[in-house]
């Protein structure tokens, strides 16, 4: 099959798909565009109370007019002994050699990788709650698959795991039922090199930023940064922050200046709540 | 104008309806082919060509119900065969990367070929989307129908970029797994 015949195909889908889409387009869809809308994230489990001052490392964010760069300068994780085999087992040689996994819960992921979780007790599974929950107000929630890639470089011949990047889709009910929605990024090397990198440039079509340091009572620090569209009817937000040589990042966005002003205040509470849990066994 | 009012325009061989067409539909046909091809001007004779199209094929075809649809399939066709045809010169980087994107979804392509036109394997990714929800969906279609940018897409939808990337990641190994399952690919 030729290059562009896969493209063509995808034109040949059934007529009504592409009308619903044609009408999401034109109508705006509630949980995507809606008046509250936009993300928010950040993640859960408790367990362990913040070891404050332990093996943290500061995220560190460059930023220049346009642009912000995660740097991933805060050491590496080593791999358990299964979790690399499992890895270089599912390598995918067309995808740049990574490996994609996708985990039903925190606990999964964590048993994986062996990694800590870093996250607010504002946050929950979704497993119990379910919108119509009239406890649900305020609560973030995890909602779909962790899903996540490794890549890997070559050493002395041979492939080896790089660079973990997870994601998870996350929500807000807020006590009129309506959604925030957004998503939390974790990312871990496991080699030198990779932890020595950038792990990502942020918001590439941003006309202004801002980025401000915080350290949360249980002294891990975040980072909160701000931009702007070209436009200025949306703001990106993000809350980085970093633990035991992990990063995360939590983003979401706004369309208003209240908006804004909600969700930074939002994410200043779950900095402040943030705790440690670690993997079961450890 | 009443799309069936269009379409009634045509079907009475009416040169009306071209201009009704392009009244209604213009600038949204013409969209989606720049964003196809980048060029004003072969957008607007990809723009042009589908009211030629539409003007030869209805009837017999008589799209009621889904005229837009009809008419943005025939601008996405002709849009895609100009940049073939520019491409003899010149690669194009945006079709070349959704191209490659779309790869992933088949593990073995020449051996999909022999069993699978595009038309047949359009109706199997028919398939495929009514297994998604309504999100995923339009995420998929804004890029890969459309061939919208993920910023774009970020923009439209109103969130992130990482969620537009890891979303088509995830349908397109969906789609891959799916190919696989119902056995159209190895």
């Amino acid at each position: 099959m030729k290059e562009m015949d896969l493209l063509e195909a995808v034109g040949y889908v059934d007529q009504d798909l592409i009308i619903k889409t044609e009408i999401v387009q034109g109508n705006g869809r509630r949980n995507l565009r809606g008046r509250w809308a936009i993300l928010i994230a950040a993640a859960l489990l408790l367990c362990g109370t913040a070891a404050a001052g332990i093996l943290w490392n500061r995220p560190e964010v460059l930023t220049d007019h346009n642009s912000q760069t995660l740097l991933m300068n805060q050491g590496y994780r080593d791999l358990p002994d299964d979790a690399r085999t499992a890895i270089l087992a599912s390598l995918i040689p067309e995808r740049d050699y990574k490996a994609f996994f996708s985990f039903d819960t925190v606990e999964d992921w964590q048993a994986f990788f062996g990694l800590p979780f870093v996250s607010s007790p504002l946050a929950a599974q979704n497993d119990a709650i379910t919108q119509a929950d009239p406890d649900i107000g305020g609560r973030l929630v995890i909602e779909g698959p962790i899903e996540t890639f490794v890549s890997t470089a070559e050493q002395d011949g041979e492939r080896e795991p790089a660079m973990m990047w997870s994601n998870m889709s996350l929500t807000r009910y807020d006590e009129n039922g309506d959604r925030w929605i957004g998503d939390l990024d974790i990312f871990a090397a496991f080699t030198e090199e990779a932890a020595s990198g950038q792990a990502s440039v942020i918001w590439e079509s941003t006309v202004e930023e801002s980025v401000t340091d915080y350290t949360t009572p249980s002294g891990i620090p975040c980072v909160i940064g701000q931009s702007a569209y070209d436009g200025g009817d949306r703001v990106d937000l993000c809350l980085y922050y970093g633990f035991d040589s992990v990063l995360y990042r939590l983003r979401t966005a706004a369309h208003s200046d209240v908006e804004t002003a909600e969700i930074l205040q939002y994410l200043m509470e779950i900095a402040d709540s943030l705790q440690i849990s670690y993997p079961a066994g450890s | 104008m009443e799309d069936e009012m269009i379409i009634a325009l045509y079907l009475n061989r009416d040169e009306r309806a071209v201009e009704e067409t392009a009244a209604k539909y213009g600038r949204r046909l013409r969209d989606i082919a720049y964003g196809i091809t980048e060029d004003r001007m072969t957008a607007e004779e990809c723009e042009n060509d589908t009211y030629l199209e539409a003007w030869n094929t209805i009837p017999p075809h008589n799209p009621a119900g889904y005229l837009y649809a009809y008419l943005a399939r025939i601008v996405r066709h002709l849009s895609l065969d100009a940049c073939r045809r520019r491409d003899r010169l010149k690669r194009n980087a945006h079709i070349t990367e959704l191209t490659a994107e779309m790869a992933e979804c088949i593990p073995a392509p020449d051996n999909t070929s022999s069993r699978l036109d595009a038309q047949e394997l359009g109706e199997v990714i028919s398939r495929y989307l009514r297994t998604l929800n309504e999100e995923k969906q339009t995420i998929f279609l804004r890029r890969y129908w459309y061939l919208d940018s993920v910023d774009s897409i970020a923009q439209r939808l109103g969130i992130s970029q990482s969620k537009v990337k890891m979303t088509l990641l995830r349908c397109r190994n969906g789609l891959k797994e799916y190919l696989k399952k119902e056995g159209y690919a190895e």
